[in-house]
């Protein structure tokens, strides 16, 4: 027989993800990437609040998921368009080209 | 949990490993010698594709800056989508007071789209800022060359970089 | 574990039985949200592009707003759907309405001033009025969700905003900048949040706060903290989330600045202050006192660490700017550091609250001499087309009335005795001493003393620096600029001289929120 999937085993998963996430958004530089390491932060939170929403019973963690799933599309959308801004003018999408405020 | 359960558990997931592990490696090593045909290696052997067209240029060129455009505008729109998912379920029982307020929602969302609609940002081409060249093709768009016995129509004109450049 | 139709069904039949929520008592945040869809509608009929029309409708609809939060009754109590309260728009959460109203209108109305042609746009407007959305509901949310959600209107309109200039490299950049940090920020509080989520089996912040003291402390919620931190941290500019803040404030136009500068900090200060006393203050619940007690002390820790590093940061950093706008950022984040020092005194005792309304206190003033000096930025950014800080120069003898104003706001930045700055430093620092923090508020007395010297350079350009010849101030304010800076600077000294009784009464009875 195989073994329950716990409450705690999505925890794992949903830390393991979410350690990727910001592993990917602290080593990477192009801005593209780094927005999906984002991605993949806050589906491990999703993940979070849905298997402690399953633990605890209550639906508030699966609602906050969708208000979650919603601002991501926000999220990806604003970051987006900054950023083809930012490429329209400097025809590079890595911070490091992002140098003209310093001090 | 037990400690021996876990341990059972755990010893599961070993032997899924292990049969797992041993199931590629003898179909590689044993079977795949088998059955494969056994011809020597040659140059064609080394190229990406036996059959059909021969690649050229880059994988990562730029994509034209309305794909992303488009793209973001769909990606709002579809993902709003998800809160009326959970209103339809139980629109029923809710009453008019939860239809009118999905309808509210709705239409915030409408005067979303009336605006970008509005400002041109859904047109396949943009009716500001983007003057189409006379002569060039916009990627993807379907071409009138004359060639022999084909159909004019069918036949999808490349996407010139140069056009993407030139926006 | 019950499956999902059936618990659906339940929450279902419980918005059944529950009536409407009192919608009138939302009234001011109806307005700017109605605003946003206004303005939209109104630019796709009219089809004209940019408009004198916009900043009239967007300032008169602010006002409105204002004067409903200011002469509206405040009632006590959450408001929302079925069992679900979500947002309670109490006495604390009105003053800080206040200060979000009047840093919009200021917004709009330096924007007018600064000529410069984005302001006419109605999207600009449509991302303003998204912002004050936000923030009035970020001040008064009493559960996660509508937290989060306001938390992160308030982020994504910043973005927008810093960003709007697109067609300036800087103004790109810094919406780059802005949105990297604020994403990866508000993704780490997200997962924070769950973990507390996890721990107490609720969105509200007063079960929360009950089923967290009764946890006590523990490494998981140890995590949840500083994650949460992080996100509150990175909107208030404080340390290790303020990377972003001078670059974002510099390549920003000045007027946005200084509503990222005044107004966000304050919705996310006014955030922290609810989540900190949940509960302690009304004396209703067990508040996180617990965790702010004296003994076992995770969020008091992160506040005095990062309290610490936060001002010495910013003030050190200030020491070698050369234009004013960047000098104003680091100042910016140096007054978080303040803030935070005196959030970490906040608790239920007569000090705890004087804490509190010490920070609320402040942020009125900040409002009045941050904005002045942002306005002061405006017009150098207008008129001679930097904000380096020499291009003061001489403006003591060419502009009396507008130096003089600056100096004052200067001043009371740095917190000396005849504005209204020193009577903030002062509530800022007096409970930290009463608390027995001696060293923390020492650390902050240097902080005070490093500051002078930095806010002292456009003082020097202004009055002491010789005049090159052909090189005088391009500054060339009209009677109407001087108008407003004169219109910052008096409330600065009057308040400072007499009359900062009153305001800390109401600040005192901002916190003292009816049972």
């Amino acid at each position: 027989m195989l073994p329950q999937v716990t409450t705690a085993h999505y925890i794992v998963l949903s830390a393991l993800l979410f350690a990727i996430g910001l592993f990917g958004v602290v080593t990477r530089k192009n801005v593209v990437v780094i927005l999906m390491g984002l991605e993949l932060m806050l589906n491990a939170a999703n993940l979070a609040f849905v298997a402690f929403s399953r633990h605890h019973g209550n639906l508030q963690g699966q609602v906050f998921t969708f208000f979650v799933i919603a601002v991501a599309a926000a999220e990806a959308a604003v970051a987006l368009s900054i950023l083809m801004a930012l490429f329209r003018l400097k025809g590079s999408v890595t911070l490091d080209d992002a140098t003209e405020l310093k001090g | 949990m037990p400690q021996d359960t876990l341990n059972q558990d755990f010893a599961t997931i070993l032997v899924f490993l292990v049969f797992g592990a041993l199931f590629v490696i003898a179909n590689m090593v044993l079977v795949g010698r088998l059955i494969r045909s056994k011809t020597k290696y040659t140059e064609g052997k080394s190229t990406v594709y036996e059959c059909g067209e021969p690649t050229f240029g880059s994988a990562f060129v730029r994509f034209d800056i309305r794909f992303y455009v488009l793209a973001v505008v769909f990606a709002i729109f579809d993902v709003e989508v998800v809160f009326l998912f959970p209103w339809a379920a139980v629109m029923k029982s809710l009453g008019p007071v939860a239809w009118l307020e999905a309808a509210a929602f709705v239409g915030v969302l409408g005067v979303g789209l009336a605006y970008i609609w509005r400002k041109g940002d859904i047109d396949w081409i943009p009716a500001h800022g983007h003057t189409r060249q006379a002569g060039k093709t916009l990627p993807g768009e379907l071409t009138t060359v004359p060639t022999d016995g084909v159909p004019a129509a069918t036949i999808p004109a490349i996407a010139t970089p140069a056009v993407a450049e030139a926006r | 574990m019950t499956p999902f139709l059936p618990l659906l069904a339940q929450e279902t039949a419980k918005l059944e039985m529950s009536s409407m929520p009192d919608l009138s008592r939302m009234l001011p945040g109806g307005l700017l949200c109605l605003m946003v869809i206004v303005i939209l509608v109104v630019d796709l009929v009219r089809g004209k592009g940019p408009s004198a029309l916009y900043p009239k409708l967007s300032m008169g609809a602010i006002a409105v707003a204002f004067l409903m939060v200011l002469f509206g009754t405040v009632k006590a109590g959450a408001v929302g759907y079925g069992g679900f309260p979500s947002l309670d728009p109490d006495a604390l959460s009105r003053i800080f309405k206040l200060v979000f109203l009047a840093t919009g209108f200021v917004t709009v109305l330096f924007v007018e001033r600064s000529r410069q042609a984005f302001g006419r746009e109605a999207e600009f407007h449509v991302i303003l009025f998204g912002a004050l959305a936000g923030m009035c509901y970020l001040a008064s949310a009493t559960e996660m969700i509508g937290f989060y959600l306001a938390f992160e209107t308030v982020s994504y309109t910043g973005f927008l905003l810093a960003g709007y200039k697109a067609d300036d490299r800087r103004g790109a950049e810094a919406g780059t900048k802005f949105v990297m940090f604020g994403a990866v920020s508000s993704a780490v509080m997200l997962f924070g949040l769950s973990l507390v989520y996890g721990f107490t089996g609720s969105m509200q912040f007063a079960v929360i706060a009950e089923k967290l003291a009764a946890a006590g402390s523990q490494p998981a919620l140890v995590l949840a903290a500083i994650f949460v931190f992080g996100g509150f941290a990175f909107k208030a500019a404080a340390f290790p989330m303020q990377w972003w803040c001078p670059d974002v404030y510099e390549g920003s136009p000045a007027p946005v600045a200084a509503f990222l500068a005044v107004a966000s900090k304050a919705a996310v200060f006014a955030a922290g202050l609810r989540v900190l006393t949940y509960g302690g203050v009304s004396g209703s619940a067990p508040a996180l006192s617990h965790l702010m007690g004296h003994d076992s002390s995770i969020v008091q820790t992160i506040l005095i660490c990062s309290a610490v590093a936060t001002m010495t940061w910013g003030n050190f950093a200030a020491l070698r700017q050369s234009s004013l706008q960047r000098m104003l950022a680091y100042s910016s984040i140096a007054h978080a550091g303040y803030l935070l020092m005196t959030a970490s005194v906040i608790g239920t005792d007569k000090l705890g609250q004087e804490a509190m309304a010490g920070i609320v206190f402040y942020f009125l003033i900040y409002l009045v001499m941050n904005l002045g000096a942002f306005y002061v930025v405006t017009l150098m950014r207008r008129d001679a087309g930097t904000a380096d800080i020499s291009a003061l120069r001489g403006m003591g003898r060419r502009h009396p009335v507008l130096a003089v104003s600056f100096a004052i706001m200067l001043f009371s930045l740095t917190g000396l005795p005849p504005t209204a700055g020193f009577v903030g430093k002062l509530q800022l620092f007096w409970p930290v001493v009463a608390k027995g923090y001696y060293l923390l508020a020492a650390v902050g007395l240097v902080n005070g003393a490093v500051s002078l010297y930095f806010y002292a350079k456009p003082l020097r350009e202004m009055f002491l620096a010789a005049e090159v010849e052909g090189e005088e101030t391009r500054l060339a304010p009209d009677g109407v600029d001087l108008a407003i800076v004169t219109a910052f600077a008096v409330p600065l000294v009057i308040l400072g001289l007499f009359g900062w009784g009153n305001v800390t009464q109401m600040a005192m009875d901002a916190v003292a929120r009816v049972p």
